[in-house]
């Protein structure tokens, strides 16, 4: 009796490993051989018949030289995360008041006009760069780091205002009412109470929209053209593609100094992001 | 070795220097840059492929003619896929740089830019006539007008690996497309190495494919701008392309970009390729073995003549809100008339439109102590006769752009080869699209 | 008199400003016009402009234009390119959020578990997600390769396949679309499992319980239990996905450009294509805007599915 429940438990725990493995190794197998990659000599990566696993030939810093030296990779970075985190504070100033006042205070078409702010969220990047190029121009803007900062939020505030109108309708109304029985006006047990208790939401809407603007390509690609105001989803191909030659060594570092980091603090939120999920897209 | 990391890290410094040079610390907080008193010209172009050029141009050359010519010259340089996407948007922005490289001709363009007619006139007075390339790829006959102006081209002969060709007695390379065919099947048949001309959705492939057509008779136009892309000869040409597939090639080629004949070529996989000397060049640095084993060709002959196009066609534009247009075309002019300069910067990469400006250009390409062996490239001392532009015996215009741009072509070739249609399909499919592509641009008169 | 007046007015505008942010509807329209004014002019009237391009005779490279009407729509609908192209768009669209759907389903359970090295496979999981999806793709480029394809190289060396008969992963139609899904599953998977485990995570274990109490299995609770009650939640990371598919031409641009012969050709890259590098813009963006309307549906659908939970 014991033994077939151990023997399946046994195998339920292999096909759980399995299961994890194979997904893991699908995921991050491209950040494996990026790491490779980097510190590859050109000659051993060209080389055909070396075995790609292991370097035939001495690792190199060459790559990375060349990303941090010869290109303004470490300014890239630093523009991503400028832009980034100027775009998550908009985004924050916008969503958060509009996504309470459409959970609290609109009544009925709240949730419609809701819905259609979300709708804005389906327009392609493809084609709106175009007419924004005169926006942008018309402001002065033209290859500055700002023409960034002022579009990003167009794809943010969208989604994150629909998030944090059902975060918010989740939040009991007891919460303010006791506040404003307290003497607190409707703003103020807004500010004071209710988005102290959002910190999951907040989170939710910071981790989404960064991700959104590291990820950002065209509008980069259009507004900018001096190298020193790129971001890095632009700046690395633009300057390690050169003709017909990619210099895959430095690309792929590029692309991991770029990931990892990230990818590491999201990993200390993830639970404060999955709760703040599941309470805003389902209310 | 070392030398090797030289050259690596050279390549990519000088233009990663030069935008720290101009735009570092202007403008990173505050928006616009303050307005200096002198003159200002901003030109756009893309990273170049041989960095030395970018060093050259942009920490030499606009630093001496911005002295001498009172003004602040600024150069950015961005990657060839945000070339049209950025035209685009500075048009719809009405703002701008004042001089604006496209790497191939523009005609699409032609409203919203300044018409050359006094570009061409003063230069073709300063060091006599362009060659015909130059003319064909940014003069619109419809119109008369000159939308574009083009001081140089980069040829696209043909690389093939004189060691292969050599085993099946063709030590000086294949002088004919049919010879390609028979001596590539034989190498292919005794070594296993293929021949890689690209079959895919890119511009090595859309070069390739128009150089075996215009060596065929085919063509998508008359030299007066009539469409002509269904004609006998296109059909033959791909059926010629499809028997040059199967018995040369293998599947590899669909998956191509512009980057892969190179790599393939390096690393000693296939036996013969079309492109720019970035092959040669890239071997040079990377591995000096297989540079010596790659030669080049002149135009291979077809059933009606031998004829090369042009790989990239270096074609400024000055907007019509340009800032300053008159320094704009100062420059184009001052830098043509040196165009030597920029030909020993470019490491022979870009051939003068203007032959007279590079008077000893045979001897430059006969004896360059980078290549092996040292002439390497004197092959190319008549390309000037044989590379001719996209869309020829006509004009390179509006509708050539969109046919070439939408990879029409190259999808007709690539299905016929591949089997996924008859060449008579394959080619009825495409003339059915170049057929609505011209008809929409008439209508638009600009064809 | 008139200080005190002066003062009474001073105190008076404040508690006007007060009492009007007092009231609901004043309070409400306050917080949400920031928000709304900024969309109606950084997304909304650009995008009026581009739906209005698909209706004129617009060049890239011009400003000049005529109100054509449909002309545009008319004239796509006849070309086969555009045909095969929407028909790609859905199956890449369709196919890949299928598979991101029942990925995340599975990943998303394995990882409601505890286990050792849980927070290292989380992390090494959510790492597609935050990679700028430019370089992601180049690296998903150098690993497909027809010469240096480390899959072949792995497949080969463990004697599975012959060079003769390595693999073109883009060179073969259905080779090709099943690796540009590939890639588009990879990149959206860790999302749509983060959004799947927050479903997950939302079921309260008393509704477990009682189903194990009435003799249901594992089995039966999933699919009668569990996947019920994510259902709202995969809408909306099924929602964002379908979005990514339709409007972001980045894995397709990098890895085949539409090749081979455009087997991989969706409108996102047609429309690029046409509008932007062959410089019919109008036509371009009557390719791009064309799925809008469909997208606006879907989108309402899913949106009004998942905010159904709400109520029961």
């Amino acid at each position: 009796m014991a033994r077939p429940g151990r023997a399946r438990q046994v195998a339920g725990r292999t096909a759980h490993a399995g299961v994890i493995g194979l997904f893991t190794l699908f995921t991050a197998f491209p950040f494996y051989w990026m790491l490779i990659t980097t510190f590859k000599t050109t000659g051993d990566l060209l080389r055909r018949g070396n075995n790609p696993f292991i370097y035939n030939e001495p690792p190199t810093l060459e790559n990375l030289q060349v990303l941090f030296g010869d290109t303004l990779y470490g300014r890239w970075l630093w523009n991503t995360g400028f832009v980034g985190l100027l775009v998550v504070a908009i985004t924050l100033v916008l969503a958060l008041p509009a996504g309470y006042a459409l959970a609290r205070l609109t009544g009925r078409w709240g949730e419609q006009l809701g819905i259609g702010i979300f709708l804005t969220y389906l327009v392609p990047p493809t084609l709106l760069f175009i007419p924004l190029s005169r926006l942008i121009a018309v402001l002065g803007l033209q290859d500055s780091l700002w023409s960034l900062v002022l579009v990003y939020p167009s794809f943010t505030v969208p989604f994150c205002t629909w998030l944090l109108m059902g975060f918010f309708k989740a939040i009991p109304r007891d919460v303010e009412e006791a506040a404003m029985l307290d003497g607190l006006s409707r703003l103020g047990a807004f500010v004071r109470v209710v988005i102290p208790i959002s910190v999951a939401g907040i989170l939710t809407v910071i981790i989404f929209s960064f991700t959104l603007v590291t990820q950002e390509f065209v509008y980069a690609l259009t507004f900018i053209s001096t190298a020193s105001q790129y971001t890095v989803s632009v700046g690395v191909p633009t300057f390690l593609v050169r003709g017909d030659v990619y210099f895959w060594g430095s690309l792929m570092g590029g692309c991991f100094i770029a990931s990892v980091p990230v990818a590491i603090v999201y990993n200390f939120f993830v639970d404060r992001f999955i709760a703040g999920f599941t309470v805003g897209a389902i209310r | 070795m070392s030398e090797q990391r030289v050259n690596r890290r050279q390549f990519i410094r000088a233009t990663g220097a030069g935008a720290l040079a101009t735009g570092i610390g202007a403008n990173i907080i505050v928006p616009g840059r303050a307005r200096a008193a002198k003159k200002s010209l901003k030109i756009l172009q893309w990273v170049h492929f041989v960095p030395a050029y970018d060093e050259w141009f942009n920490k030499k050359l606009i630093k001496e003619w911005g002295e001498k010519n009172d003004t602040e010259v600024t150069v950015d340089n961005i990657g060839i896929a945000g070339i049209g996407p950025r035209a685009t948007a500075e048009v719809s922005a009405q703002k701008g740089h004042d001089l604006f490289l496209l790497n191939w001709p523009p005609p699409s363009f032609e409203e919203q830019t300044v018409d050359m007619k006094d570009v061409y006139q003063e230069l073709e007075r300063k060091v006599g006539k362009p060659i015909d390339l130059a003319v064909k790829s940014t003069y619109n006959p419809k119109t008369k007008k000159y939308f574009a102006f083009s001081p140089s081209f980069t040829p696209d002969p043909v690389n093939y690996r004189q060691d292969l060709f050599g085993q099946v007695g063709l030590p000086n390379g294949p002088k004919s497309w049919d010879e390609v065919r028979t001596a590539g099947a034989k190498i292919k048949k005794q070594t296993g190495s293929p021949v890689g001309i690209g079959l895919a959705n890119e511009i090595d492939t859309a070069m390739a494919m128009r150089t075996i057509m215009y060596a065929h008779g085919a063509h998508e136009q008359d030299a007066g701008g009539n469409l002509t892309l269904n004609s006998k000869q296109t059909l033959e040409t791909i059926k010629f392309v499809k028997a040059l597939f199967q018995e040369t090639m293998t599947d590899e080629v669909f998956t191509w970009d512009a980057s892969s004949n190179n790599r393939a070529m390096i690393a000693g996989k296939i036996s013969l390729a079309l492109n720019a000397i970035s092959i040669t060049r890239t071997a040079e640095k990377q591995d000096p073995e297989i540079s010596k084993k790659i030669q080049l060709t002149k135009a291979l002959r077809g059933s009606v003549r031998a004829i090369g196009l042009e790989h990239v066609m270096q074609c400024y534009v000055i907007w019509k809100f340009a800032e300053n247009i008159d320094g704009a075309k100062k420059f184009l002019i001052d830098y043509t008339t040196s165009f030597r300069d920029a030909f020993v910067a470019g490491e022979f990469y870009d051939f003068p439109c203007w032959p007279k400006t590079v008077p000893d250009i045979n001897k430059l390409i006969a004896n360059d102590p980078k290549a092996h062996p040292a002439d390497k490239y004197k092959v190319l001392d008549d390309v000037l006769t044989w590379a001719t532009n996209v869309g020829y015996p006509g004009y390179a215009n509006a509708a050539i752009d969109e046919i070439y741009n939408t990879w029409v072509l190259n999808v007709m070739f690539a299905k016929a080869a591949s089997g996924a249609a008859s060449p008579e399909d394959a080619l009825k499919e495409a003339d059915v699209q170049c057929r609505r592509i011209f008809a929409k641009w008439k209508e638009k008169k600009m064809v | 008199m008139t200080h005190d007046t002066v003062t009474a007015a001073a105190r008076a505008r404040p508690r006007a400003l007060a009492s009007l942010l007092d009231r609901p509807g004043w309070l409400g329209f306050f917080m949400i016009a920031p928000a709304v004014l900024y969309i109606a002019l950084v997304v909304g009237l650009p995008f009026f402009l581009a739906l209005y391009y698909s209706l004129t005779n617009i060049t890239a490279g011009s400003r000049a234009l005529e109100f054509v009407g449909l002309t545009n729509f008319r004239a796509i609908l006849d070309t086969p390119q555009f045909l095969t192209a929407l028909r790609n768009t859905f199956v890449f669209a369709v196919g890949s959020q299928v598979l991101v759907i029942v990925l995340a389903t599975v990943l998303a359970l394995a990882l409601l578990k505890d286990f050792r090295g849980k927070w290292l496979v989380r992390l090494l999981i959510l790492l597609p997600w935050v990679a700028p999806m430019s370089l992601g793709s180049i690296g998903w480029l150098w690993i497909l390769d027809s010469i240096y394809s480390v899959i072949n190289w792995t497949l080969q060396a463990a004697g599975l396949i012959t060079p003769e008969n390595w693999p073109m992963y883009l060179g073969k139609p259905y080779l090709a679309m099943m690796s540009v899904i590939g890639v588009h599953v990879w990149r959206l998977l860790p999302l749509a499992t983060v959004i799947l485990l927050a479903g997950l995570t939302s079921i309260p274990q008393e509704i477990h319980d009682a189903a194990q109490v009435d003799g249901a299995g594992p089995v039966r609770q999933l699919f009668q239990i569990t996947l019920p009650l994510v259902r709202p939640i995969m809408m909306v990371a099924t929602l964002f996905g379908l979005v990514y598919a339709f409007t972001d031409m980045i894995v397709i641009f990098v890895l085949t450009r539409g090749g081979p012969y455009n087997t991989t050709q969706v409108l996102s890259t047609l429309a690029f294509f046409t509008g932007i590098q062959g410089g019919d813009l109008a036509e371009g963006a009557a390719i791009a805007v064309f799925l809008f309307p469909l997208l606006v549906v879907v989108a309402i659908v899913f949106l009004r599915i998942a905010r159904r939970s709400e109520v029961t």
